[in-house]
């Protein structure tokens, strides 16, 4: 037997056992896709309350709807793909974009205008490599949540969490084709993003 | 040195699949500096990315969940609410037809009806629409609860 359907034959039993009754399934189930669900609430809301609250209202609505679960994907992607609905929900109600926010920055539309000074720095000194690694990380972190809502979660998906195009296209109810379009412009604002803080600090 | 830069897509694709799968971009980005840096920063961007730490949130997740999740009617509890209402269905459908039987006389006068073999006949046919409507009433209703519960 491959992975792959030793993988459905789990999420199959897990399913069973929780329609059965046994909800300590359900809280190994929790376990199991707490990480990924994580990765798109905290990426997509601020509000520590509402963090709680999302995620809480996440699972319970798995729980619900567990009976219709059709065994299409992996049931961590089916749970994620509920995660990413809810978020998006609220972020509608909100009536907070979840597209295309307008760019406070310019846009580096030509490769050619490209900064070739830009350079990550390097040192030897290993607690000044330290800070510059922390200070690097806060840079990419901030360039990440300046990034609208869709593209934050792509990036996180795709690079974090290592999900192939199609896990994500189901995930985000979007094509694979979109998926790694979007993609490739999500990566092309964060990099403009970050070439204008480093732009910033040099000045 | 060719004056065309690599695409913004092309970049991406050398710094994230390696120059080995893009032997087209090998050449220009030899010769580019622009190009090139571009890729390096790329690279080390993605790079930079993959090894942010893993979010986490600051609760216990598990604990909250389990602690408001619903009661769930399981497939056995279901079975059983399928036979005691089937059973009740039974009795209600005999009883019916003894009470039918020990008036017979007194329904006859009242209805009007010509004979016994036509009450009963009435009689069942009126307990059976009965007992349809009332199923298709309780199927509706659990229909109606589900979708309640999916919301």
């Amino acid at each position: 037997m491959n992975n792959k359907s030793d993988h459905l034959l789990t999420d199959k039993q897990l399913v069973q056992k929780v329609l059965q009754g046994d909800n300590r399934a359900f809280a190994f189930i929790i376990q199991l896709t707490e990480k990924l669900v994580a990765s798109i609430v905290l990426k997509l809301i601020n509000n520590p309350e509402d963090q709680k609250d999302l995620a809480q209202d996440i699972y319970l609505k798995a729980y619900n709807r567990l009976s219709g679960f059709q065994f299409q994907s992996k049931l961590s992607t089916w749970v994620a793909q509920i995660a990413y609905n809810t978020c998006f929900d609220y972020l509608k109600k909100k009536k907070i974009p979840t597209t295309d926010l307008p760019s406070s920055h310019p846009e580096n539309g030509e490769s050619g205008a490209f900064n070739e000074n830009f350079e990550f720095r390097s040192d030897n000194s290993d607690a000044e490599h330290a800070l510059l690694t922390k200070e690097r990380q806060e840079i990419l972190v901030t360039a990440i949540d300046s990034l609208p809502p869709l593209y934050k979660t792509l990036i996180t998906l795709y690079h974090q969490e290592a999900l192939s195009y199609e896990e994500i296209g189901t995930i985000t109810n979007l094509p694979s084709g979109t998926v790694k379009n979007y993609l490739f412009r999500a990566r092309k604002k964060m990099k403009d993003i970050l070439l204008l803080q480093y732009k910033k600090e040099e000045l | 040195m060719k004056t065309m830069h690599l695409t913004e897509e092309m970049l991406q694709l050398v710094a994230i699949e390696g120059i080995e799968k893009h032997p087209s971009a090998k050449e220009h980005l030899r010769e580019c500096p622009s190009c090139e840096a571009q890729v390096k920063m790329i690279s080390q961007m993605i790079e930079s990315v993959e090894s942010l730490p893993a979010a986490t949130f600051q609760f216990n997740l598990t604990d909250i969940v389990m602690e408001s999740l619903p009661e769930r009617s399981t497939e056995t509890q279901a079975k059983k609410r399928a036979i005691s209402g089937n059973l009740v269905v039974i009795l209600v459908f005999i009883s019916a037809l003894i009470l039918c039987y020990l008036f017979r006389k007194q329904l006859l006068y009242i209805s009007k009806i010509p004979n016994e073999i036509t009450l009963f006949l009435i009689t069942i046919s009126g307990l059976v629409l009965l007992f349809l409507l009332i199923a298709d009433m309780v199927r509706e209703y659990d229909k109606k609860i589900e979708k309640l519960r999916h919301l």
